[in-house]
């Protein structure tokens, strides 16, 4: 395992930003060990939580969610739009997609390298860092880029701004410009 | 004759070697700084980075434009459109112009679990709730959970 993550969220509540009233609160599922909360849409929330997989919430029903997928709590969810997601499971190599409309794991495969920070969807595709190189890949969960970075080691966001990638560490910052 | 044939071989072997140029991304540069736990990004592509007691810039070169010391550890920072940055430290927000000096500094009751720049709002939470503050360093609102989460 790569990390355990420590820092859980216990409850979530939709807050109106004007006024700062309450909209929404999720309550479906229990305990409230909330570890990711992914915005993919208005009407759609991705939660996961352990003892319960990955929940799609709407956000307007306090005590229901969409789907759930029962799985190990991953390390890393994100959304891709458009109906997908990726998780990468919690030994930091096994990636996970997920069609985020029907609920359902469609696809697994291993990254080439242990990943070292939280994937960024962007233009299609999902950037990670991995050790020694950050990699993109697509809905298919193929790699299609990779470049060598062997400085990258510890635990690194990403990030696309405007034309370039940036990979921000704990004591790096690296800018790349896109490929 | 010959050798113009061994050329244009060795050129067609260089080739079929090399094939066309993968497009691979240019590390344009690496800036070392020590304990960055947060950062937010500027208008005009500069970083600022939550790092130890200080909010450090780092310029779209790479290069340091202005650290603000806290005193003790700067939790998170954020930035809005206007290139002003803001930081929470122990229980304080502070606004830091686009020049880094200090323009105002507020309490937050509390150490902060979470900043942002949202909605023309600077977004506080912490351990019962959110607050919002406008630029000027006004508080807007306080949310307070609801007790039954």
């Amino acid at each position: 395992m790569q990390k355990v993550h420590t820092d859980v969220v216990d409850y979530i509540n939709l807050i109106e930003l004007k006024e700062g009233l309450t909209l929404a609160q999720f309550k479906p599922i229990e305990p409230f060990d909330v570890l990711h909360v992914e915005v993919e849409g208005e009407k759609s929330v991705l939660v996961s939580a352990d003892y319960s997989g990955v929940i799609m919430w709407n956000t307007t029903d306090k005590y229901v969610y969409n789907w759930k997928i029962k799985m190990a709590t991953p390390l890393y969810l994100t959304s891709g739009g458009f109906g997908n997601a990726i998780a990468i499971a919690k030994d930091a190599i096994t990636v996970t997609g997920i069609d985020t409309k029907l609920g359902l794991v469609n696809r697994e495969a291993k990254l080439p390298g242990r990943a070292l920070g939280k994937p960024y969807y962007f233009g299609s595709l999902y950037y990670i860092p991995v050790e020694g190189s950050l990699i993109a890949i697509d809905n298919e969960l193929k790699v299609q880029k990779r470049y060598a970075l062997t400085a990258l080691k510890g635990d690194f966001t990403t990030m696309v701004m405007r034309d370039y990638i940036y990979l921000i560490g704990s004591d790096t910052v690296i800018k790349l410009s896109q490929f | 004759m010959r050798k113009l044939i061994i050329t244009a071989l060795l050129i067609c072997i260089a080739l079929s070697f090399h094939g066309p140029a993968a497009a691979a991304p240019a590390e344009l540069w690496v800036a070392s700084v020590r304990g960055i736990v947060s950062h937010a990004f500027l208008p005009d592509s500069g970083i600022a980075l939550a790092a130890g007691n200080s909010v450090v810039l780092l310029g779209n070169d790479g290069k340091q434009k202005w650290s603000w010391s806290a005193g003790s550890p700067i939790g998170f920072v954020t930035a809005d459109m206007a290139g002003a940055v803001y930081a929470t430290y122990s229980n304080r927000l502070v606004k830091l112009g686009a020049n880094g000096k200090l323009v105002w500094e507020k309490s937050t009751f509390d150490k902060a679990y979470a900043l942002d720049v949202m909605e023309g709002g600077i977004f506080v939470g912490w351990e019962y709730g959110l607050m919002k503050f406008d630029a000027d360093g006004n508080l807007l609102w306080e949310y307070y959970r609801p007790e039954d989460c």
